[in-house]
This record gives structure tokens, sequence and C-alpha cells, in this order.
């Protein structure tokens, strides 16, 4: 088959690889029908991820066709077409059973988990084509993925509904989704969310779901504020001056009831600030660039919620723990549950309250996508949200 | 092993008391300023056994005392959270012939009768070879095993199984070995072997968990031949349970109504 293979630091290409197989009792082989590049695929693409090896196969948002399944697989079953959850979850440990999803015990293998327990405390749930951090499986930018705990991880999708309308069920729609609802939106609330990337609409778009009144939204590329006005957002353009005071002004002195972090470890910012985390990023003397985060604590109200969908993966430096203690700030964070909301989502989709479709800019083929990793990477030519048909 | 914490100090961190380590300092400085003083061969092995002293009291680690301490051996422990029934666990356990299938550097295990069993293990390049006893079996609880002279590894061991209250059971292991190589090879190594160990009981104890809690031993490989531990494969016959919970059945935030239908 074919397939987007890891050859290094911003080396992509799409190489011929064996097929994969049929390997546990609960597996299945699904063909790829629909897979998109992630803002989190970046990280690895830059090489900011530890724990990738040449040849490991990228991508975690993918669906497409059951064409084999393992004989212990009860649910799916072959021809049925499905999207594949982007963490791989057994459905069985204590963490699944209380639907805490990312945090399954079971899916990173003994050796990827006792180095996670080694840097972390604790390993959590693997996700496909991210890194033997987390659990070194290969992932859907290919032709066919094999998918542990299929059972668990595939939500089947009535041929009513196009490919476009539902992939994002597979990551970014659940992620901004708990993002927003981890802000506990009540009535007249305002809500800043940092980042008009692919989450960061996802989370606009939920917020208003959920009832916000106001939605501001922070970026600097004028394609995807342009993308979150659309939206109904208030936008923030960060190359506009100072964005603690416009958002300041935007709030009545008194701050949003809750902030999104949609961006995560490769901010961008400007001033001194991004400048410094640039510098020391490169240097290797930190590992996160953390302005986004710092400017969402800053400017968050008093006994806010600070939400946290964007990634970080290891330190991030002058961490402001000041002002969130002072503020009496709630922290809110985490790899998504997918599980959890896939199901509840996609019905929401059928009904027509939602189509997350919207952030999709450029659809191409397989062989196109490390051309779009690069584009994507620079944010040019308006390219939000990357799909590509195998 | 009640004394396993106290024991760990006397090995790798400070292991001598504070007045003995002042005492020790002072005798050292004495001496070293006397050796000094005299530039004859007395002088300098005086001044010598003076900074040896010396350097004794500074760090607080004297290997005399190390060595001593670990004619106990080496010791570790580690536990993990199952969610199974202490019997299912222990039967696991006690079917000493399948152990290999979660115990990755175990080769093989043949049980000979009356609690005797010979063991074969892969140690990075070597393969070590011992014949055991269980000295202790409680089914549900507890096993205890020990080696039988003439191995290679002289070690004791015990699995203790308790189940918790809403949050499975506890499945700890403790073992003792004395390293091969004596008393110089486990003093200079005491604090790399027990990471070890503990690394590779935290290993098997991971496994043991995918097997008791889903049927199957976790591997990220795409292709059957791409395996490594092929004993792993297919082997859901121990216990196979349905799913609890999967994205097809969640009815997440249906309650509140928030995502199922309008707000």
């Amino acid at each position: 088959m074919r397939a987007v293979v890891w050859n290094g630091k911003q080396d992509l290409r799409v190489e011929t690889v064996p097929d994969p197989s049929i390997v546990n009792p609960h597996d299945a082989i699904v063909r790829v029908s629909s897979t998109a590049i992630c803002g989190s695929d970046l990280h690895l693409f830059n090489g900011l991820v530890p724990g990738m090896k040449q040849g490991d196969i990228l991508g975690h948002e993918f669906m497409g066709e059951i064409v084999a399944t393992g004989r212990a697989c009860e649910q799916v079953k072959v021809g049925e077409r499905v999207i594949v959850m982007c963490g791989i979850s057994c459905g069985r440990c204590w963490f699944c059973k209380h639907e805490l999803y990312s945090a399954c015990d079971n899916t990173t293998p003994a050796g990827s988990r006792l180095a996670l327990e080694l840097v972390y405390g604790h390993a959590g749930a693997a996700v496909f084509g991210y890194s033997h951090l987390y659990g070194g499986y290969s992932g859907g930018q290919a032709e066919y993925v094999r998918v542990p705990f299929a059972d668990v991880g595939c939500v089947k999708i009535p041929r009513d509904l196009s490919d476009d309308q539902v992939l994002l069920l597979t990551d970014i729609f659940p992620t901004g989704f708990m993002a927003a609802e981890n802000c506990k939106i009540q009535q007249g609330d305002t809500i800043a969310v940092f980042g008009a990337g692919p989450v960061g609409q996802m989370s606009i778009a939920s917020a208003f779901m959920l009832g916000a009144e106001q939605v501001l939204s922070i970026d600097l590329v004028p394609e995807r504020l342009a993308m979150a006005a659309q939206q109904g957002a208030v936008i923030v353009d960060e190359t506009h001056g100072d964005v603690v005071t416009r958002i300041d002004e935007l709030t009545g002195g008194r701050g949003p009831d809750a902030v999104i972090d949609a961006v995560g470890l490769e901010a961008h910012g400007t001033g001194r600030q991004a400048a410094y985390d640039k510098v020391k990023q490169a240097l290797r003397l930190d590992t996160d660039r953390g302005i986004a985060l710092r400017t969402a604590i800053k400017v968050c109200r008093k006994g806010g919620i600070v939400s946290i969908p964007g990634v970080y993966g290891g330190f991030v430096d002058k961490f402001p723990m000041g002002a969130a203690f002072e503020k009496g700030l709630t922290l809110t964070m985490g790899q998504t549950h997918f599980h959890r909301y896939a199901k509840p989502l996609l019905d929401r989709i059928r009904a027509g309250v939602v189509d997350p479709s919207f952030v999709i800019t450029d659809r191409v083929g397989l062989e196109d996508l490390p051309t779009y990793y690069a584009k994507f990477n620079d944010k040019r030519g308006g390219c939000i949200k990357v799909v590509a048909r195998p | 092993m009640q004394d396993r914490n106290e024991l760990r100090s006397r090995i790798v961190g400070v292991n001598m008391p504070r007045g003995e380590r002042i005492a020790t300092g002072l005798a050292g400085g004495v001496a070293f300023l006397i050796g000094m003083r005299r530039p004859s061969l007395a002088g300098f092995a005086t001044a010598g056994i003076g900074a040896v002293l010396m350097v004794r009291a500074v760090t607080g680690r004297c290997p005399m005392y190390r060595a001593r301490a670990l004619r106990k051996g080496i010791q570790v422990r580690r536990a993990i959270t199952i969610q199974g029934t202490p019997s299912e666990i222990y039967n696991a356990w006690r079917d000493l012939e399948k152990l290999p299938r979660f115990m990755h550097h175990v080769r093989s295990v043949t049980v000979e009768g009356d609690g005797i069993s010979r063991w074969v293990v892969k140690e990075g390049p070597k393969e070590l070879e011992w014949r055991a006893e269980i000295v202790e079996d409680s089914p549900g609880r507890r096993l205890r095993w020990r080696s039988l002279p003439g191995g290679d590894l002289v070690h004791e061991g015990s699995v203790e199984i308790r189940a918790l209250k809403d949050r499975g059971t506890v499945v700890e292991v403790k073992l003792r070995y004395f390293p091969p190589g004596g008393l110089f090879v486990a003093s200079a190594l005491a604090g790399f072997l027990r990471r070890v160990t503990t690394l590779q009981i935290g290993y098997e104890l991971a496994r043991l968990q995918q097997l008791i809690e889903t049927g199957e031993i976790t591997t990220s490989a795409r292709r059957l031949d791409e395996v490594d531990d092929d004993r792993a494969l297919g082997i859901s016959d121990l216990v196979s349970r349905p799913p609890l919970r999967s994205a097809q059945t969640s009815s997440w935030g249906d309650a509140s109504g928030v995502i199922g239908g309008a707000r």
C-alpha cells in the first residue's frame, strides 16, 4: 500500500510499504476513504515530539470501510463504513469504564508505557501514528490501517452523510467540543478562544452550541480570523496591537468567563516574549512555547476557567502560577476522551444542527500530502484543514 | 523484607550515622594534617588515610557498610492494579507453564511436581536456569517461592493479591535476589540492578494487566510478521470480556440534553 512515511524532521515521503494484517483478536483492518492532517501532526513534522523513528506512518484522523476483522470482534463487520477514534482505548480498564478513554491503561504497549511512566508518572492511551511515545501504531495517512479494539473505537456511519461531514468526529470536533464543555458555559458567558486553526474553529462552534453569549477569536492569520468571524465570533487580530488590552476592552474590563488555549506548544505570538520562547525552544533550553497559555491566564476573569485542548509535551517556561492562584482560576486540560463525543455529535450532524466540514479548505490525493504538510505548516494560501482521499 | 527502606538507604544513600561521620571527619582531618607535616613515606601514607576518612565523612557513604547490607540481597517491589477478581489473577499466576505468555523475559517454565518447577529466563544475551519451589500457596491471596540450590540465580519472591473497593485488585510482586558475581558486583551495581529489575517486573505486570482485562497482549506491530514475541498472540482463552464502553454506544451528555438534543 501507499502511505505517508516520516523520514526525519520536515522530511515526509509517500512510500510503498507492506499492507497491515490482523494481529490480535480484537483488531480490524480499515480501507481508508478519507484522512486529514491534524495541527498536532505538525509537531511530528517539525520534530518536536520525541520517539519518532524513520519509517513511521503518520495520521490519526481517518475513516473508511472495514475489510477484515479479528476473531473476537463482535460489533464491526466487513463492509461497514466507519469513523475511527484517533485515540486507541480498550473499553475495559478502570479508566475506560469511567469514560476517561484517553487515560486507557492497556493500549500503550508495555515498553512505551514504562517510558511514559518515567517521564510523566503514568501512561495514557495510545494514538494512531503519533510516535513511539504514544504507542508506536501505524497511522491513517495510508490506504489501510490496522485498528486495535475496533469494537470500541469505531462508529458506524450512515450512507446519507458524506466523508467530509463526519471525518472530523475522529479528533478535532470532539476536541473542540470537550474544550468548550470544560468551560461550563452559563448564560451570558464570554468565551475567548486562542488560536483559530481547526481546533479553535471547532471550539468556537461548540461554545456557541453550548450557549455562549459572545466568543472572541484570537489569531494572527487573516483567513483563519475571517472563518471565525463567519461563525459569529468577535475577532482579535494579534498583529493589530496588544491582545490583553483588546480583550479587556471587549469584556468591559472583566475578562472572559473562560478561555480556551487551542494553540499548544508551537505558539507564535508577537513581540519580545514570543521571540524569547522561539529562541529557547530552538536552543532546546525549553520544550514548549508558552505564550498563548500565559496570555490566556492573564486575560481570564477572576474565578474563571482556562481550558487547554492545545498539546503540550514538556515544560513551559515562566508559567504565571501567581496570576492563576491570585485569580482563583480552574485549569482544565488533557487529551480528549474522543469516544464520549463522536456518537452524540454525529447525531447532531445528522439532525442538521451543525456541520463541521466548513473548516476543510483543501481536498487532495494521498500523494500530495507531504507538499500540503509544508503548506499547512507555513499557513500559506489560506490552508486551514487538508483532507486526502487515498 | 520489612526493613526494605532502611536497607535501601544503607545501600544507595548515606549509610553512616551522624556521630560517626563527625568523628571520622575529625580523625581524618587530624591524620591528614599530621601526615602533611612529615615529608616521609609514612607521612604520605598517614595523610592518604586521613583524606580517605574525610571523603567518607563528607559523603556519608561507606562501601564496606554497603557490602555488608547487600548480604541481604537486592530487594525490589512493584505493584499494579488490575480490573479482575483475585482468583482470576491468582489462576493466571499459578498456571506456571503458561507464564511466558505475559512474562516476556521467561523462556519456559516446566512443572516437575511437588511444588517444584524448572525455569529458563533470558537475561540480556544470556540464559539463566534454576529450579524453584513454592513455599506458600494461598489461593486468591498469596504465592511465595524460592530458588533451590544449584541454579544460576539465588532468589526468593512473592506475589500478593488483594481486592480494593471499586478500584480493582492490587497485585504486588516482591523479589529478593543475589546477583551472580557476588558482593563486589552487587555493591557496585546495586542501584542499577534494582532499577532494571523494577522496570522488568513493571513490564511483565503491564502485560498481565492487558491479558486479564482485554484477553490479549497489546502490540503496535502493523503485521503479524513484525511481532517480536509471538508467544503473546491470540490468547483470549484466559478472560475475554466484551467491552464495558465503546464509542458506538456512548450516550455522553444525553442526560443533560446538552449534546443529544437542543439546549
